[in-house]
């Protein structure tokens, strides 16, 4: 009983230990970052990755300061990894903007309709967890309103609340579907970040094949399949070829 | 007589005809049977009447190097007339052995004439006759073209020379020199290095000393591999010999003498280049330096910046092309403008090469030009280099930010100490950490999320049954609900049941305390029309206004006339369902 508990205040303590050294950490790349020294800068925030920790505002100060010191894939790796915690940082958007800007490839992206549109942003709002608990928080409020519209008698009161009952139920299921459509979405959807300055798209996943075209670090792309150390991408345009593994680095 | 006369006319006419026909003649003959491979061989076809249609035989074995020459005679002696026509070749054997001259064919007469075939014997070179007195004997020793090459098998596109020295010994005189046959350098990139005039200068040739000209300097860049040939240059001399003759002063008598000399065929060996050959290999060969340079570094956003990729070195400067510029794809680039500054001398190509870009960058930044690699090939070291040039930034201070550049329209170039709008920066890092653990926490398809999604179903499905097995009871609840009613309005008039009066006093004070409870009315103002138009207005049903009327009619009869038990049974029912009904409705 007493080793339990001394254990758990060590655990706690512990935890308590990493907690304080990676905002220590963050605090002194923060200030490195200040000075313009980029490259500490960097090991520092690195280490709180290597310890466990990460935030939105890390990978924003890692994209940064690979910006600062002009390494372009890092700089967007980053950047991506901060837009997948919250995709509508306008800090984050801002700044990759000026990351995409040193890029060599120009891709035209494919033209999304208006309706895909419509669902990204709505999708884009909360997180997936955030759709969750917003689903099943509207579950229990349709669960309260049902159980006031079975046991009331009058029937205005079970008019309205049965109206007020099928809206909550809706946005219940709408919220539920929306979290369930993403989770789906990005399992199956593992974005990559191009490392290798300059890579050959070919046609098979062999050295022998035909090069269908190149493109240059820091462009995103999509993996479709992999076989052994190759794998097939799909570029926002919608080409497709394969290329390394190792030249590529997945954001998730 | 006339028989005899008439024979020897006869005779005569024949043996002249037979004479005539015994003349005609066509032969070939050489100048002689055996020769060796490097001299001459005349052969001349006679024919002794003129014929058309000469046809030469193939020469095989030989290669024609004059010819065919037309000769004809035609001499009268002592009133005879003698005709000959020649057709002469001279012939250079091309290999040794036996060789035949074949069949020559002439048409005289209508009739086809052909010549016997020849043989002749090629032996290996026959050495010249040394006469010393020989003037062209003389020229032979005393004049040389000589090819210098500096390098015999050099690399694909490596450069060398080949200079044509022309050696002449100081006996003789070279008064005139021409070229016949230039040679033609079809596999080589070529440059002829002009000689403003001809210098004489002394040199040594096989170790005798000889005054000598440089005629010509070509410098060469092999364009294939392999067994090249550089076909032999041909001048056209006119040397004056001394001859051992002197004049009426003493002194020799030179005789001129027109002399052909070949610079020999030389063969050049390239060499490819090594195999392991670097992906960007442009085809450069030699020794290079790559500079990568921009006229500003800092500029404002549609203001045009020029780069310049300049190579410079030694090497075929002129035969590759510059490696492109790659700069991000939110700069517009222009097609580069290509200058040299490239001269050539014994040794190759020197100087410089350069694309000059003109880039305009749309937006606000900073952009990379990436480094530029190089890569030639070192003849000298015999390995492939790369070379890269230094990183350039052009930072563009002022300009549209691409992130808002379609929704800002907001016009840059104001005169005031304009503050930039926030949006258009690149924005400083965050400084509040929020940490949390790296594993993200996955809600969805866990536990927690099955069972807080599941527990409202469950519950449902729980209310279904509940609601199932007390369905027969409904009416029973609604009862229920009318039976409180009744126990708090009709409890005391169903007390006096059993007594009429009583009861109908009660069951009017309760329909009233009803309606007070419900409408909060006063007990004095209420008339059957009041409660009618009351009910009405709070959208009760007919009939139960009807019945509800009829009850509060009954009991003002009841006051004053006699009236059954089952009467009384039967209003007290309906007073129930009319308070529930009301209750329910309003």
């Amino acid at each position: 009983m007493r080793k339990t508990l001394i254990l758990i205040c060590f655990l706690f303590f512990g935890l308590a230990y990493t907690q304080s050294s990676n905002d220590n950490y963050f605090n002194d790349g923060v200030d490195l970052y200040n000075q313009g020294d980029y490259q500490n800068a960097i090991d520092r925030f690195l280490k709180i990755l290597e310890n466990g920790q990460h935030s939105e505002s890390l990978y924003f100060n890692l994209g940064n300061s690979y910006y600062k010191l002009n390494d372009i894939a890092n700089s967007i790796y980053y950047y991506e990894k901060a837009l997948i915690i919250n995709p509508n940082n306008e800090n984050v958007l801002n700044n990759l903007s000026f990351s995409q800007n040193m890029l060599i490839d120009k891709i035209e992206e494919l033209p999304v309709n208006q309706v895909t549109q419509f669902f990204n942003f709505i999708s884009n709002l909360f997180s997936i967890n955030g759709w969750l608990f917003i689903g099943i928080l509207f579950l229990y409020f349709f669960l309260i309103v049902f159980i006031i519209y079975y046991k009331s008698l009058n029937s205005n009161t079970k008019k309205n609340y049965f109206i007020l009952g099928s809206i909550v139920i809706f946005f219940s299921v709408f919220s539920l579907s929306v979290g369930i459509n993403k989770h789906e979405k990005n399992k199956n959807t593992i974005e990559a970040i191009i490392f290798a300055d300059k890579i050959d798209f070919r046609s098979e996943p062999n050295y022998r094949s035909e090069v269908l075209f190149n493109l240059h670090a820091g462009t995103k792309v999509v993996v479709v399949e992999q076989l052994n150390d190759w794998v097939q991408v799909e570029i926002k345009d919608g080409n497709k070829g394969w290329i390394e593994l190792q030249s590529i680095k997945k954001i998730k | 007589m006339r028989y005899k006369i008439f024979f020897i006319v006869l005779f005569s006419v024949l043996t002249q005809a037979l004479a005539q026909d015994n003349q005609i003649s066509f032969i070939a003959e050489v100048s002689k049977n055996s020769l060796g491979i490097n001299e001459n061989l005349r052969v001349d076809f006679k024919m002794n009447q003129d014929g058309d249609n000469f046809n030469a035989p193939n020469f095989d074995g030989f290669r024609v190097v004059g010819g065919p020459n037309q000769s004809v005679s035609n001499m009268w002696v002592n009133g005879e007339r003698t005709f000959s026509k020649v057709y002469s070749y001279y012939l250079t054997p091309i290999k040794k052995g036996k060789l035949s001259i074949g069949q020559a064919t002439i048409e005289i007469n209508n009739k086809i004439y052909k010549t016997i075939p020849v043989k002749v014997t090629v032996s290996g070179s026959a050495s010249i006759t040394k006469n010393p007195d020989d003037p062209s004997y003389v020229v032979n020793e005393n004049l040389h073209l000589v090819a210098e090459v500096s390098k015999v098998n050099p690399y694909l596109n490596e450069g060398f020379s080949v200079v044509y020295k022309l050696f002449f010994s100081p006996q003789i005189n070279v008064t005139n020199v021409g070229e016949i046959d230039s040679p033609k350098y079809s596999d080589f990139w070529s440059h002829n290095i002009k000689i403003p005039r001809l210098q004489i200068e002394r040199g040594t040739y096989k170790g005798e000393s000889y005054n000598f000209v440089i005629w010509k300097k070509i410098v060469l860049y092999p364009q294939k591999t392999g067994e090249l040939n550089i076909l032999p240059l041909t001048l056209d001399v006119s040397v004056d010999v001394p001859t051992n003759k002197r004049d009426f002063f003493g002194n020799r008598i030179y005789s001129q003498l027109p002399k052909t000399v070949t610079a020999g065929k030389k063969t050049i060996n390239v060499l490819e280049l090594p195999s392991n050959q670097p992906e960007n290999f442009s085809g450069a060969v030699g020794n290079f330096d790559i500079e990568l340079s921009t006229n500003k570094s800092e500029l404002n956003a549609s203001e045009s910046v020029q780069a310049k990729i300049k190579i410079s070195g030694t090497g075929n400067l002129k035969l590759f092309s510059i490696p492109d510029l790659t700069v991000p794809s939110s700069i517009e680039k222009y097609e580069p403008e290509y200058t040299d500054n490239v001269k050539t001398n014994i040794k190759g190509m020197y100087g410089s090469i350069s694309n000059t870009y003109t880039l305009v960058p749309q937006f606000k930044g900073k952009f990379p030009i990436s480094p530029i690699e190089f890569v030639y090939f070192d003849p000298l070291k015999k390995t492939y280099k790369s070379i890269k040039s230094s990183q350039t930034i052009i930072d563009v201070i002022e300009g549209p930010n691409s992130f808002n550049s379609n929704n800002n329209d907001i016009p840059l170039n104001n005169n005031f100490n304009n503050i930039s709008s926030s949006r258009t920066q690149f924005k400083f890092i965050n400084t509040n950490p929020n940490l949390v653990s790296i594993e993200p926490y996955v809600f969805i398809y866990s536990n927690y999320f099955y069972i807080l999604l599941f527990l409202p179903v469950i519950f449902f499905i729980g209310l279904f049954f509940f609601n199932k097995k007390s369905k027969n009871n409904k009416s029973d609840l609604i009862s229920q609900r009318a039976n409180k009613l009744a126990k708090k309005y009709l409890s005391e008039a169903k007390i006096n049941l059993k007594k009429k009066d009583v009861f109908y006093v009660a069951l009017e004070r309760a329909l009233h305390n009803f309606l007070k409870s419900k409408f909060s009315i006063e007990s004095s103002d209420y008339t059957k029309v009041k409660i009618r138009n009351l009910l009405n207005e709070k959208n009760v049903n007919i009939n139960t206004v009807n019945l509800f009327l009829s009850l509060i009619e009954n009991c003002e009869y009841a006051r004053y006339t006699p009236s059954s038990d089952v009467a009384i049974s039967r209003d007290y029912e309906n007073a129930v369902t009319v308070v529930s009904e009301i209750d329910k409705q309003i």
